[in-house]
Parts: structure tokens; C-alpha cells; sequence
């Protein structure tokens, strides 16, 4: 999906707030309820990590930024909740009233329709899996990614990579394949690469010649690539 | 299609600010009240939660990996070849944390980690991200001008250093190695330990030694 989430190299924000003492915590009890219910949810099976995040990502765009990181939990918790039939939402409004609020002053979450209903599975197991077939790319690999979106659902290939030519960088182990996690289509395993790509692959000739970022990306966004002279000790372990 | 405008616009929308604080507080109230009345959630685990990533967990995690490796080579080779292994060997428990990746800084090579479709970051080693690592600032531009966003927050690099950006996409979770600053030699590994930042290990700082008594 092409979303507000997919924030890498997204121009207009400045500088982040950013102050060395800043201390990461949950400093209001709101913060850890998003969080507990989070992963409570989680366990209860009725989502996993990759319809989470494609909860998350589904959400108004124009909403995403205001309601910040815990405000994007709690509206991806409700909508799990509200999708997966745990509660009705009219039974959220009515514990919002015996609170003595005002339901209409509280900060829904956007839905957006359809929801994609999902089947309950053991969250526990983790998300690496063994698998027969042999990585189909090797350190050092010339490698291209695909050039568009997957698909319209979730998918872990960001728009500034798309179509581009990198290197492979590190082979990591088979891990459940997202796109089809968020979706009901079963895990399908598939190995995993950190992918090196030039900034000026990236961005353009006038971006910095000692600048590369390194992306994980699944095997099914990858095809070979021809070798390049200037791919010789590239790569960086 | 009226219904789902509606939807999309809920009462509650243009909330901002302190105000929609309190409305997400209200809201969260209410959500762990169902949650805990269907038998998915209890009040226990949230308050497990809060002590959990307030107290228990934080930067220190990262630090004994850190402190480890600038003591002990055979730990950093150990930890280059399969760092979520090497945690053991420090006393630093995995959870969640599948797959560990360590990149190490090095004299004109310079490490940071990001995510920008999210905001994954290695909680087990580093405890909860720090809010500018979930910012839209950060994840839009740490890959696309590093070297500009490292200078604003304070970090400046030489021009010929290069910069690795990590984008975390995948589980896979990446902390740096910073560089053992000099004047450190006579550290024993708990003094060491207590240098390493967070912002060090995400690459947004270098780790400083102590002033001179």
C-alpha cells in the first residue's frame, strides 16, 4: 500500500525535536494501556504483527500525524477490536459515557473500509522459519528491486528503493513473508537481505557519493542484476 | 459509500493537542475496561507494561553489548557473527528480539539505524524508541540527507566519512557498535559501560570520554 507510512525521503519536515535528555518512557497510563492491549491482542491470536502494522497504515492519512506513534496503537487497538467482533462499538461508547464523557469529544479512530478480517493463529511461534530452498542470493549479489508496489495491500518495499539497483549486503534466515501474514494467505516463508544502495541511486547524481543505506527486503521484491565494475568491495559486512 | 465518510470522519477528528491527550486517555480507559470485561487483557498487565518499559528494560541492555565488545575481541567477533547469540553471553535477555544484527563504526565509516515505515527499533536492547526516532522528521529524512539530520541533532561528521543508513524493514533489529572514544584505556568494562548512550547505539551521537579530573 502506498501510504502516509511510507514516510523515507519524503520532503518538507525539518529538523526532529530532538533533545539529548529526552527520556523514552510511558508517561501516562493512556500509553500503557496502547501498549498492553497491543500485545494482549497479540496473544489472544485475533491479529498478528504484520495486519497490525497494515491496521496502522490504513488508518486516515490525515489523522496518521496528528495522533502520533501511542495515538496510532490505540486507534489500530479499537479498530482490532471493533473488526474482529470482541466488542461492538457501541459497547465502547457506552464505557466512555460511564466514565461521564462525552463520546463525541473523544478521539475516534478513522476507519477505513473494507476491513480485512482475519483467522486467529498462535502469535507465540515467532516469525523465522527453517526452510529447504537455499537463499537465492548470495553476499555480494548484484540485485534490482521491483519497480512497483507489490500489491495494494502490506508490503514491507518502501518507495524509495523501488526499481533501483543495490547490493547484497547480509543473507538473513527465511522469516514469515508480511505480505501475506496481513492477508490470510499463510506465511510463506522467504528469505530476508539487507540490500546496500548508493545515495545516488537513491536520490540522483547530486546526492553524497560516502552516503549508502542499507534496506531489509523479502526475496520476492528482488531480482538478479547484472554485475557492475563498481560493485568490487562495495560491500560493506 | 456515506456510510464509510462518516466513519472516516468521526466525532472527535479535529482534536489536537492537550485536548485530544485527554480524548486518547478516555478512549484507552474505555478499550482496557472491554478488553479486560472479554477476558483478553487485566489491569495487571498493563501496570506489568508501564514497569516493564519505565524501569526494567532501557539502554543499559545495549550498553553491557557494547562495553563487551570494546574489552573482549573474540565477544565482538562472536557478536559480529551472530549477535542475537552473543546476547547470553552479557546477561541480556532476548524477548521478543528474533534476530539481532550489530554494525560496527569504525574510523571514517559511520553507522544509523532508522525505520521508515514504522518505527522498529531493538526494544529488549534499547527499551522504548525515544519519541524523534518515531517522528516523521527523522524517518523521512535520515535516508535521504543523513549527514544534514546528524549535523542538527548535533553530530558533525567529516565530509569523507561514510555513512550507513539501516532501514529496518524487516524483524531483523540493528544496533550500532559506537567507537571506543580515546582516553578510555584504563576503563574497566563497568566504567565503560556507563558511556555508552542510547543515542550512541541508534548512531545519532558519538560516546564521549569522561572530562579529565
Amino acid at each position: 500500500m502506498d501510504g502516509i507510512h511510507d514516510m523515507g525521503g519524503f520532503e518538507g519536515f525539518g529538523t526532529p525535536d530532538f533533545a539529548p535528555e529526552q527520556m523514552a518512557t510511558v508517561d501516562q497510563r493512556w500509553v500503557g494501556i496502547a501498549g498492553a492491549a497491543m500485545f494482549a491482542l497479540l496473544r489472544s491470536g485475533r491479529t498478528n504483527v504484520d495486519a497490525y502494522r497494515h491496521r496502522i497504515e490504513r488508518l486516515d492519512p490525515t489523522r496518521y500525524l496528528p495522533i502520533g506513534y501511542w495515538g496510532r496503537w490505540l486507534a489500530a487497538v479499537e479498530a482490532v477490536i471493533v473488526e474482529q467482533g470482541i466488542a461492538e462499538p457501541s459497547e465502547i461508547e457506552a464505557e466512555i459515557r460511564d466514565q461521564g464523557h462525552d463520546p463525541a469529544r473523544s478521539a475516534a479512530p478513522p476507519r477505513l473500509a473494507p476491513p480485512v478480517a482475519l483467522e486467529a493463529r498462535d502469535n507465540t511461534v515467532g516469525c523465522i522459519r527453517s526452510v529447504d530452498r537455499a537463499p537465492g542470493f548470495a553476499v555480494g549479489a548484484p540485485v534490482r528491486t521491483v519497480d512497483q508496489a507489490p500489491h495494494a495491500g502490506h508490503h514491507r518495499l518502501p518507495r524509495y528503493c523501488r526499481g533501483r539497483r543495490g547490493v547484497v549486503a547480509r543473507v538473513y534466515p527465511a522469516f514469515t513473508f508480511p505480505d501475506t501474514m496481513a492477508h490470510n494467505g499463510g506465511e510463506q516463508p522467504c528469505h530476508v537481505y539487507a540490500v546496500r544502495f548508493a545515495a545516488t541511486e537513491l536520490w540522483g547524481p547530486g546526492a553524497d557519493p560516502a552516503q549508502h543505506c542499507h534496506i531489509d527486503l523479502f526475496e520476492p521484491y528482488l531480482v538478479p542484476d547484472h554485475p557492475r565494475p563498481d560493485d568490487a568491495g562495495t560491500v560493506q559486512r | 459509500m456515506s456510510n464509510d465518510q462518516t466513519e472516516a470522519h468521526p466525532p472527535g477528528h479535529h482534536l489536537h493537542g492537550p485536548e485530544l491527550v485527554e480524548a486518547q486517555a478516555v478512549r484507552a480507559q474505555a478499550l482496557e475496561t472491554v478488553l479486560v470485561d472479554k477476558g483478553i487483557l487485566t489491569p495487571a498487565e498493563v501496570d506489568e507494561y508501564i514497569e516493564t518499559w519505565n524501569r526494567r528494560i532501557g539502554p543499559l541492555e545495549g550498553a553491557k553489548v557494547v562495553a563487551r565488545a570494546w574489552v573482549d575481541d573474540g565477544f565482538r567477533a562472536r557478536l559480529a557473527d551472530d549477535a542475537t547469540a552473543a546476547l547470553a553471553e552479557v546477561g541480556v535477555e532476548p524477548g521478543r528480539l528474533e534476530r539481532l544484527e550489530v554494525v560496527m563504526n569504525e574510523p571514517g565509516v559511520h553507522n544509523v539505524v532508522c525505520c521508515t515505515l514504522c518505527s522498529c527499533y531493538p526494544w529488549t536492547v534499547l527499551g522504548l524508541p525515544p519519541s524523534w526516532y518515531k517522528s516523521p522528521e527523522y524517518r523521512s529524512r535520515i535516508v535521504r540527507e543523513p549527514r544534514a539530520v546528524l549535523s542538527e541533532m548535533g553530530l558533525e561528521l567529516e565530509a569523507e566519512t561514510t555513512i550507513n543508513v539501516w532501514d529496518s524493514s524487516s524483524e531483523v533489529r540493528y544496533v550500532v557498535i559506537p567507537e571506543r572514544p580515546a582516553g578510555t584505556e584504563n576503563l574497566n568494562e563497568d566504567e565503560l559501560r556507563g558511556l555508552v548512550t542510547r543515542d550512541s547505539m541508534i548512531g545519532v551521537a558519538r560516546v564521549e570520554a569522561p572530562d579529565q579530573p
